[in-house]
């Protein structure tokens, strides 16, 4: 008797090893997805928890196309992730380099730049709110200091975005900044010694050394902050609450108003796929023009 | 200058609340010493008591009193956030609640939901009703079925004087307006004269701001957004609901405000006031504690209000505590009724003592007669407000605080409030027009009543 035993090929093997999260990811995300779907092209009215519905076609998405709420919140969206983004990547970055630097303080200093991290959106919501509105804020001491009897505030229609993304880049850039420092540290010294007998300034000593093995790993993070602050919602609901009127109205906080404030269940879930849209364009833009070029080098 | 009374406060505030809100019934039979039996846990298992933030401290307090002494296992949490959204969606999700704070407006959508018990099932609810003054109790019955038992009630919207800014100005008390349209008259001079901060309006971005501080204005002007019976919106460009935004626009235009109080929360308002800086202010009136506690407030001993002279100030605000429709075995049943009964009634001596402790150290008024007619209602009221003469005018107040029952005694009252606090805020963002916002808001009233099957 013979014995036949079936070698799996790699593709078999790769695909036996996934299954358990593949499963998982299927479990978790078919259902609210496939609900989702069924409901954007649906016009629904939940009322106590009990859901009507009547086949609505494609209407939903054509309402939300047509809505200039949606497009304003796009707006909004857009102008917050950019500025977001910068400032994460910048800060980031200046942080790793600070912490790149070994002195008697280092271990104090990283431990500083992480804790903002290990803060929740919630509490960052709370405290850059204390800050820049006018009563308790930071301006406003100044202000009184400098013997000004005018509270400043930056809640307003003119900057209160800037102050979400500040605080969303606050929260965010110390873990760009870990990930940088580990690729800082995987640059070999005698670059710096090669830079120096090249006579480079400190300039070129960064763009010529420093940067480019920080190059992946920047990109890589600009990617997952742009996808994190387009879905961001904590941090509008609780630090301005899409105000002063509709100023700081995020795509993800109209949702939240839409779906769960209106119960406009059916267009509410067309406007997430539009919104889904937006994110999967981005991140597909940026490889495009960026990561591609990065995977190449 | 005006004297000031000084009537038993007990006989006024029973004649005020008694006549408050629009057609009054006859006074209520006499206290009821209505006992509602042993309030005793016997089921061993946790009832979840969940609320907004308000003094969290005191409620663990009380809580922690129930079950030390009626062997309790009941489990207090706050909610953060927007409260009544989030309570309906843990209601749909099934969470385990048992016991819940609510105003009117999410209680009635609430019980057309089929979420909540009519308190007329709970222990003592006889005593209760018959404890109620009837005006409140008139508030909070929908279709003939008690909604909860009292937590507080407030007049939101009264207008705060400081009176050391109003020396400042060379105004006396002969110089308080008696009606919206004074007041922005009023502030529109001073703001012409150069005078900066006059105002502080309830413009803030929470659920009761800015849009509840419209409904109270268009009702203190003799208007309403919608029939108390039918829901039928009754907005028109040239009444109450029009001038009222015309004025609105004008206050905004004027740059006598900072846009940043669209993002306040209640407390950045009371802060706001508490700091000396404003002449005027619409607050809720247990806000007056802190406004007279020297220490929080450095203008302490230097607040009044503005008194009633024919029109009303802001709206008669309340809450209560509800209890869950939801599945639960007999045994822990009885011991969430007995809690709710002991924590929202009479407590096991018989006491009305979680009310009377909120209108002891919060200034919370309380629906129930025996507290607010007590010796200790009295005590606490001159203590917060500093002078007879303003609890006098408080309650006389009380007696004209109209219920907005057209917009907040209907199933779609939290919907409706979250439009038109979004379309007030880009209404004097973006200078919206009158009529648009108007003829808006009465096809929203419109397009609720349809899906909701309203008259």
């Amino acid at each position: 008797m013979t014995t036949r035993t079936a070698q799996l090929s790699n593709l078999q093997f790769a695909l036996l090893l996934s299954l358990p999260i593949l499963s998982f990811l299927l479990l978790v995300m078919a259902y609210p997805m496939g609900f989702a779907l069924w409901l954007s092209v649906h016009d629904v009215q939940f009322v106590f928890g009990k859901v009507q519905a009547e086949y609505a076609g494609l209407d939903n998405f054509a309402r939300v196309l047509q809505s200039a709420e949606f497009w304003h919140s796009l707006a909004v969206s857009l102008r917050f992730t950019v500025e977001s983004v910068v400032l994460t990547i910048l800060i980031g970055l200046g942080l790793a380099l600070v912490m790149n630097m070994e002195t008697r303080f280092s271990g104090l200093v990283r431990t500083l730049i992480i804790l903002p991290w290990a803060v929740s959106l919630y509490g960052t919501g709370v405290m850059w709110f204390y800050l820049a509105r006018g009563q308790s804020g930071l301006a406003t001491s100044i202000s009184f200091a400098l013997g000004f009897d005018r509270a400043v505030s930056f809640i307003t229609s003119r900057s209160v975005i800037e102050v979400l993304a500040l605080a969303n880049a606050w929260n965010m850039a110390p873990l760009v900044a870990f990930f940088l420092l580990a690729n800082l540290k995987t640059i070999p010294e005698r670059l710096y010694h090669l830079a120096e007998i090249d006579r480079l300034g400190t300039l070129e000593t960064f763009l010529h050394v420093t940067l480019p093995p920080l190059r992946f790993t920047l990109f890589v993070f600009t990617a997952i902050a742009t996808v994190l602050t387009l879905k961001q919602l904590d941090l509008v609901f609780i630090l301005s609450r899409g105000g002063p009127g509709d100023i700081s109205t995020a795509t993800p906080f109209l949702l939240y108003d839409v779906s769960f404030k209106q119960l406009l269940l059916g267009y509410g879930s067309a406007m997430s796929f539009c919104l889904l849209v937006v994110i999967v364009v981005s991140t597909l833009g940026l490889y495009a023009l960026w990561g591609r070029r990065e995977e190449a080098r | 200058m005006k004297k000031r009374g000084s009537k038993p406060y007990g006989v006024l505030l029973f004649t005020a609340l008694g006549a408050a809100v629009a057609g009054w019934s006859a006074p209520a039979a006499g206290v009821s010493s209505d006992i509602q039996g042993d309030l005793r846990a016997t089921s061993g298992e946790t009832v979840y008591f969940r609320g907004w933030q308000y003094k969290p401290d005191i409620v663990q307090d009380n809580t922690d009193r129930y079950n030390r002494t009626q062997d309790g296992r009941v489990s207090y949490q706050t909610v953060t956030g927007d409260y009544p959204a989030l309570m309906e969606k843990s209601l749909i999700a099934g969470d385990r609640l048992d016991v819940i704070y609510a105003n009117p407006s999410t209680a009635v959508r609430f019980m057309e939901a089929g979420w909540i018990l009519p308190a007329d099932e709970l222990p003592g609810a006889e005593g209760a009703r018959g404890d109620m003054y009837p005006n409140v109790r008139r508030a909070w019955t929908h279709k003939g079925k008690l909604l909860g038992l009292s937590y507080f009630l407030t007049i939101r919207g009264l207008t705060t004087v400081n009176t050391r800014r109003l020396g400042e100005l060379g105004l006396s008390r002969e110089d308080y307006p008696r009606s919206w349209d004074e007041l922005y008259d009023q502030v529109d001079r001073l703001t012409r004269q150069g005078v900066r901060d006059v105002f502080l309006p309830h413009w803030f971005n929470e659920y009761y701001g800015i849009s509840w501080a419209y409904v109270w204005e268009v009702l203190n002007r003799g208007g309403m957004l919608a029939d108390p019976v039918t829901h039928e919106p009754r907005m028109t460009v040239e009444g109450p609901a029009g001038e009222t935004l015309r004025d609105w626009k004008r206050f905004w235009n004027s740059g006598a405000i900072d846009e940043e109080i669209l993002s306040y929360t209640e407390s950045s308002l009371v802060e706001g006031f508490s700091s000396g800086r404003y002449l005027y202010s619409s607050q809720a009136h247990y806000n007056l504690a802190q406004f007279n506690d020297p220490r929080r407030s450095p203008i302490a001993g230097h607040v009044d209000l503005v008194p009633f002279a024919g029109s009303g100030w802001g709206l008669l605000d309340s809450a209560l505590y509800l209890t869950t429709s939801q599945e639960r075995d007999d045994e822990l049943d009885r011991d969430v009724r007995r809690f709710v009964s002991w924590y929202g009634y009479r407590d096991d001596t018989g006491e009305i003592a979680v009310g009377t402790r909120w209108m002891e150290t919060s200034m919370l008024f309380s629906a129930y007669r025996p507290v607010m007619e007590s010796d200790a209602a009295r005590r606490a009221m001159g203590r917060f407000l500093g002078s007879e003469g303003m609890v006098d005018d408080l309650l006389v107040l009380y007696a004209n605080t109209p219920h907005p029952d057209g917009v907040w005694k209907v199933v779609w009252s939290e919907e409706f409030n979250a439009h038109l606090r979004k379309v007030l805020g880009n209404f004097l963002l973006r200078d919206e027009p009158v009529h648009e916002v108007v003829e808006g808001l009465t096809r929203e009233i419109q397009r609720l009543n349809r899906k909701y099957g309203v008259s």
